[in-house]
């Protein structure tokens, strides 16, 4: 019993090698096993969270994200609305429906890179952080949550 | 004297027995490295596999031959900690203009992920089902999917052996606390050791918290080695301060003044993590207690404050094998957990080698492929980048 006992367990260990061996060679595959996991996608407060509306003008398109109101349990006090700006533009001034109720919520501005959110309803709103990207920009809306 | 040796060390024998179970881990470097397609027309990257290969073959065969672990596993961990640094950071300079990290990278989703990150992810991972990063899931440079795969993958093989045998941060403390012969403080307090448990706690509940990786944030001190966020404001600044002097304290004088690898040993979350890993792992060091004199050897040497005062391996243990390299009878040994009797401690021995350092040649040697071209590099051109 004992013997083979002993002969299990050496087998295992020496199984390691081969397992660390297949863990380099097939990491792609195992990636690819690992991202059926539930939990594999970036947070929307990093992500910006799923596109959920498109809107289509004559020189750029704006790519609108749903709201994010980050917290580990329900939804924290503040969040923010990411937007995509794709197209090679200089300036926009578009009227944003984010949450797509028929009203407008704000106006986003850019002139010179530098954006800037002008509330149309209660809600204070402010461009608070952008960046370029491959294809335009990156803009991250502040807001209340007033949900 | 050669009788003693053979007593003291777990060795293979003989020169050309060794040489044998060498000639595989030299096989796997020659595919892993290349990735079975070895670039010959590019001189730079042929000397540099070449010295690579050379390198780590003599290490493990010089391991095998001599019954030494942790004296040669020092210097390839060392050497390539050095190199990960100095390739990651060539890497970065070259794509970004700078070590540092703004906004842009931020949004973009496009920071490298790095294994301290796990333990951050835990919480929200279970009841948000979302992973608090901004990386790549699968592609780019040190994807999310692919770090957790090695982790995971690590963490099976070796436990916390990944500490001294895969982490290509721990070369940094591993070497500062070899730099002196002896430590200039006495016996430290073993309840040190539990310490990094407690920053595993705190590090998963504020990032939980948070949602936000907050050791990478605040505390990582091996941001000095690798990328940090740019100063743009005064919270920055006090990040930056916050982790250049815990780089300064915890990798370089402590290690210096104590001979321990305090970083590893007492701050780092994610050996904490490895560690419990360890309780499943089938690698041991045992000890047999008919042939320790209590000398306390293995207590002095040991770096990760690992060893119990009855001179057993504990829990944080990341088998780095120098309490076997100290030990003057020795009483201890790398063992297969579930069998018993010391017949077979070559064979122990030799199987934990393998998938150690292959671990440390695949993950760490193509770390050091990169850096060492990066240095032939600079000799022939004048120029790293």
């Amino acid at each position: 019993m004992n013997k083979l006992r002993n002969f299990l367990c050496y087998s295992v260990a020496a199984a390691m090698f081969f397992f660390l061996m297949s863990v380099f060679m097939f990491r792609p595959a195992y990636t690819q096993l690992m991202m059926r996991l539930p939990f594999m996608k970036v947070d929307p407060k990093f992500s910006g969270g799923q596109i959920v509306d498109t809107i289509c003008l004559p020189d750029h398109r704006l790519y609108i994200h749903e709201s994010v109101f980050p917290a580990l349990f329900g939804e924290s006090d503040e969040g923010f609305v990411q937007i995509d700006v794709v197209g090679n533009i200089d300036a926009i001034v578009d009227t944003v429906d984010y949450n797509n109720d028929g009203k407008n919520d704000f106006i986003l501005k850019m002139s010179d890179m530098q954006f800037d959110a002008i509330s149309i309803d209660s809600n204070p709103y402010n461009a608070y952080i952008s960046c370029t990207t491959d294809s335009g920009f990156i803009v991250r809306v502040g807001m209340k949550n007033y949900r | 004297m050669a009788l003693k040796k053979s007593l003291r060390y777990v060795t293979t024998g003989s020169w050309w027995k060794s040489l044998l179970l060498a000639l595989p881990m030299l096989l796997v470097m020659l595919v892993m490295l290349t990735g079975g397609h070895p670039d010959l027309s590019n001189n730079i990257y042929c000397a540099a596999l070449l010295t690579t290969i050379v390198f780590f073959s003599v290490l493990f065969y010089l391991m095998l031959y001599t019954g030494r672990t942790d004296r040669y596993r020092a210097i390839g961990f060392v050497v390539a900690a050095v190199m990960f640094a100095l390739s990651f950071i060539t890497n970065l300079v070259s794509a970004r203009g700078s070590m540092t990290f703004s906004n842009n990278e931020m949004l973009r989703c496009e920071i490298p992920f790095c294994h301290m990150v796990t333990t951050m992810i835990i919480i929200p991972a279970a009841l948000k089902q979302t992973i608090i990063f901004p990386g790549q899931m699968t592609e780019g440079f040190a994807s999310i999917g692919m770090m957790l795969v090695l982790v995971v993958g690590f963490s099976i093989v070796l436990g916390r052996g990944f500490c001294s045998w895969g982490c290509f941060y721990g070369g940094w403390d591993d070497g500062f606390s070899r730099l002196r012969r002896k430590s200039l403080v006495g016996r430290i307090n073993d309840a040190f050791k539990w310490f990094s448990f407690a920053m595993l706690v705190y590090v998963a509940l504020s990032a939980a918290a948070t949602l936000s990786p907050t050791y990478c944030d605040w505390l990582c001190p091996y941001k000095t080695i690798t990328e940090y966020e740019a100063i743009t404001s005064t919270t920055v600044l006090i990040k930056t301060i916050v982790f250049l002097l815990l780089f300064v304290t915890l990798v370089v004088v402590l290690p210096i003044v104590t001979r321990k690898r305090i970083q590893c040993a007492t701050f780092c979350p994610m050996g904490a993590l490895l560690s419990l890993a360890n309780k499943i792992n089938i690698f041991r060091i045992r000890t047999d207690h008919s042939k320790c004199i209590g000398c306390n050897k293995c207590n002095a040497e040991c770096p990760m404050l690992a060893m119990s005062r009855e001179h057993e391996a504990c829990i944080n243990c990341s088998k780095c094998g120098r309490c076997i390299d100290a030990c003057p009878t020795g009483a201890l040994r790398y063992a297969i957990a579930g069998t018993r009797g010391r017949r077979h401690d070559t064979l122990a021995r030799t199987l934990f080698l393998y998938p150690a350092f292959g671990m440390m040649v695949v993950f760490l040697g193509s770390q050091m492929l990169k850096g060492l071209m990066l240095i032939f590099k600079l000799c022939l051109t004048g120029s790293l980048i």
